[in-house]
């Protein structure tokens, strides 16, 4: 990877993309950052989610292409529809792009998929007195 | 006997060609089928973009996607003082103190799976590596 963009105009529409609908679809916030962390990726990971607007109802998604290391961070309330074991599959799945090369279709599936596991049931009765 | 290695009398006398000709045909089409192979080659790379490719350094700027594009800088700087190994800033020392109110953490840096067995206040999620 030569230095400068690591994305196209195009993938990082994708992303952001992405991006919204995931927010549209779950209500959550979402960030994602892409380059090097430090040499403790998850310290580092929660330190930037720790500085988002709003934590507690965020997403932060960090991959550091050169270390080869996906973080994903769930803020408390995220944490009540979104548990760890289903964070640590999304992150499976979106090690198997990332391996193959394909960074931004790692990201927006990841992205996805965090928005349809952390969305939480339908209320089905809101419209009854 | 030597006659029989001659070009028959009968045939016609071949047109002569110009130099320029012979070389447009045995090196100028040559020439045109690799530029073409190599542009059907690589021009997929050039609409997509830089690959990334596991394994090789990667040495692009960081980005940021969605919420909180401001908390950046700072965050950036901090991990260029954690990796020179200078004392952390005021931020990091905020994080590591929060760490510690939320409880005993373990000697070294806890996986999502340690963190699922032990919920706390630190925040939840997930790491993994390829």
């Amino acid at each position: 990877m030569p230095g400068g963009e690591a994305f196209t105009d195009a993938q990082r529409q994708d992303i952001v993309r992405a991006i919204a609908d995931a927010e549209r679809v779950s209500g959550w916030a979402f960030a994602v950052e892409v380059g090097a962390s430090s040499a403790e990726p998850r310290q580092y990971a929660e330190a930037l989610h720790a500085r988002l607007p709003d934590p507690a109802r965020s997403i932060l998604v960090q991959v550091d292409p050169g270390r080869r290391t996906l973080e994903i961070v769930t803020g408390d309330q995220v944490r009540r529809t979104l548990d760890n074991r289903s964070a640590g599959l999304v992150a499976v799945a979106m090690q198997g792009s990332f391996a193959a090369g394909d960074l931004t279709r790692g990201l927006t599936t990841g992205l996805q998929q965090l928005a349809a596991l952390s969305r939480g049931a339908t209320s089905l009765h809101t419209d009854t007195p | 006997m030597t006659l029989l290695a001659d070009t028959p009398r009968t045939w016609p006398d071949p047109v002569s060609i110009s130099t320029l000709k012979v070389l447009a045909i045995f090196a100028g089409i040559p020439l045109l089928v690799i530029i073409i192979v190599s542009l059907l080659v690589l021009a997929p790379g050039w609409v997509k973009g830089p690959r990334y490719r596991p394994g090789l350094p990667w040495e692009a700027d960081n980005v940021w996607f969605g919420v909180g594009v401001g908390a950046r800088p700072e965050a950036a700087t901090d991990a260029a003082t954690v990796d020179a190994g200078r004392p952390a800033g005021p931020a990091e020392t905020a994080a590591s103190a929060d760490t510690a109110d939320a409880g005993p953490p373990g000697p070294s840096a806890p996986s999502g799976a340690t963190r699922a067995a032990h919920p706390d206040q630190r925040p939840g999620g997930a790491s993994a590596g390829w």
